[in-house]
């Protein structure tokens, strides 16, 4: 559990690092792009504009010098200027068609290209005008040229501050759109840090959750401990007062086996009857420490079946038969035996029950009847023992088939030692019944036990081995 | 003397009876806490009072310490001697403590050594 929640709030923290990394990464790369547009873009229109105010200049000039060598056809200084200025006006042309050329194969856009294109078409006008007036001043009949000059002169001056113009445009133009582009990804970038705060907001309210959750199922687990060790330390109780109460049950005897010894040795009593009375006191103590084994046994799941088929009619018969030989008391024992059935049983134990709850009724019922009596409800065998004895003392009634419950309510020459119904509970559990016992409205006491009639399989006998 | 005693197990308590018989005592016995507290007060009654009142801790119906505490309000002088599997500490821890003046006869004891402890 903890490891799972460290690796959640572990992976969402490195998300918003890997965002905020990213978000860094793809601005500082926008800056350097745009950086080098703009230095890309200087470097291609700033020389054109230079070169075009240039060439605008040494037009003017050329055209001035024109106007001088008309005046004066033999000054050597006009003629000169005029030859320097149209070298100098055909140089920075190609210097501009070149720039105009390289800024058209690395434009970044089919745009920028495009405009590149305009500009080197516009430069080729304006060369192909200067070359045509060029040509004109050739003709040597300056007085009548001198307007068609003038005005081609203007024409060619148009042309270059039309292409200024839109040079400047471009270059305007081009600035607006890296401006547009830097904005775009300014949202972008605010849209990621804004994404990436929700996102620990929301990590800050899931941590919390997690934190309650994990609170709560410590505290659960804390409690579910604590009632563990409560439930042991009331076992380890439980089991403590059974060892001190077995071994006071079974010190008993002891006392009157030493008396039986001590008193026939000083002749008050014969040897017949000293060691009959040991004889009972050992079996007695035989009993005791086999139930106590079978006690342990129970206790531990260690409780071993002989399970085999028999009738249950046949196993009932046969216990109260021998129940009769030993009666002494004054009452009947009925039977009324439902549909027979075969029970998958450990005969021996069940025997063994019903000899323990016949026993107990017989003891306590002075005169009336025990009846026993069969039923088959559903898929279970009932086998119900009813006497017309005092019933069982309400405050032990909730308990009579735990250990020694009986201890301080039947003295210790009657029978039993106080596992008995213990071992009768444990025996039924084991086959898979249930057992239970309550008291008669018209008085006596009821006990009831069932065995499970659903036989194993053949199939699932041999799948639990 | 006249000897009270209390004792569930049939023959234990028959035990008591022959031997302190069989040294001239007169022995009544009771076979649950409640018939020896009847018992004595009966003889209480009768002014045959016990001179010593022998118990088992461990009986039904009302244990020996419970008996002993009921003697003991009745009569704070009567001689008490405890005859238990259990030792004395633990029968001290037990509900109503007994008070120091009874006498523990820590069972197994032989029957002479039970009847030296009640004739001193």
């Amino acid at each position: 559990m903890f490891g799972k929640t460290g690796f959640k709030i572990s992976g969402t923290v490195g998300i918003i690092i890997l965002l905020l990394g990213i978000t860094i990464l793809f601005g500082s790369y926008q800056m350097s792009r745009v950086s080098q547009e703009i230095v890309m873009v200087s470097e291609a229109y700033e020389p054109l504009q230079g070169l075009l105010g240039e060439i605008k200049f040494y037009q003017t000039r050329q055209a001035n010098s024109f106007e001088k060598m008309s005046a004066d056809p033999t000054s050597d200084s006009a003629r000169e200027e005029f030859w320097s200025s149209g070298v100098i006006i055909k140089s920075d042309i190609r210097q501009a068609k070149k720039i105009a050329e390289t800024g058209y194969s690395v434009a970044p856009t089919d745009s920028v290209g495009n405009n590149f294109r305009l500009v080197h078409k516009m430069l080729a006008d304006i060369e192909q005008e200067h070359n045509g007036f060029e040509e004109i001043t050739k003709n040597q009949e300056s007085g009548r040229l001198l307007p068609i000059l003038i005005s081609k002169e203007e024409q060619i001056q148009v042309r270059i501050d039309d292409a200024l113009a839109q040079i400047e445009r471009f270059n305007e133009e081009a600035i607006s759109s890296i401006e547009e582009y830097e904005r775009g990804w300014l949202y972008v970038q605010i849209g990621i840090i804004v994404i990436v705060g929700v996102i620990s907001v929301f990590l800050k309210s899931f941590t919390n959750q997690i934190n309650n959750g994990l609170k709560a199922e410590i505290e659960e687990k804390t409690r579910e401990l604590q009632e563990a060790n409560k439930r042991l330390q009331e076992l380890d109780a439980k089991k403590d007062e059974f060892i001190s109460i077995a071994s006071h049950e079974l010190k008993g005897p002891i006392q009157p086996i030493f008396g039986f010894a001590e008193l026939a040795q000083s002749g008050y009593i014969d040897q017949k009857e000293a060691w009959d009375g040991v004889t009972t006191l050992a079996k007695k103590l035989q009993g005791l420490a086999n139930d106590i084994l079978e006690v342990t046994r129970i206790e531990n799941n260690r409780l071993e079946l002989r399970l085999q088929d028999f009738s249950i009619n046949e196993i009932i018969l046969e216990t109260i038969k021998m129940q009769k030989v030993g009666l002494e008391k004054k009452i009947t024992l009925g039977v009324s035996l439902g549909r027979d059935a075969i029970v998958h049983v450990d005969r021996t134990r069940i025997e063994q029950v019903l000899r323990n709850i016949l026993a107990n009724a017989i003891k306590f019922t002075e005169t009336g009847a025990i009846t026993i009596s069969t039923r088959i409800e559903k898929d279970a065998l009932f086998i119900t023992i009813r006497d017309t004895g005092p019933g069982i003392p309400e405050e032990i009634l909730p308990n009579i088939f735990d250990k020694f419950v009986t201890r301080n309510h039947a003295r210790e020459d009657q029978p039993g030692n106080g596992l008995g119904l213990f071992l009768c509970k444990g025996i039924i559990d084991a086959h898979g019944g249930r057992i239970t016992a309550h008291n008669n409205k018209e008085g006596g006491a009821t006990f009831e036990f069932s065995i499970p009639l659903v036989k194993k399989t053949v199939e699932s006998l041999a799948n639990s081995v | 003397m006249n000897i009270l005693v209390a004792e569930d197990n049939a023959f234990t308590a028959a035990q008591y009876a022959r031997a302190l018989q069989g040294m001239g005592h007169r022995v009544t016995v009771s076979r649950d806490g409640e018939e020896c507290v009847q018992a004595y007060e009966r003889a209480h009654a009768d002014a045959s009072p016990f001179d010593v009142v022998l118990l088992d801790n461990n009986m039904p119906k009302r244990s020996g310490v419970e008996v002993a505490k009921d003697i003991l309000d009745k009569n704070p002088t009567q001689r008490i001697i405890f005859a238990s599997a259990y030792n004395l500490n633990t029968l001290l821890k037990s509900p109503g403590t007994i008070p120091k003046t009874v006498e523990v006869l820590e069972k197994p004891f032989s029957l002479s050594a039970m009847i030296r402890t009640i004739e001193a």
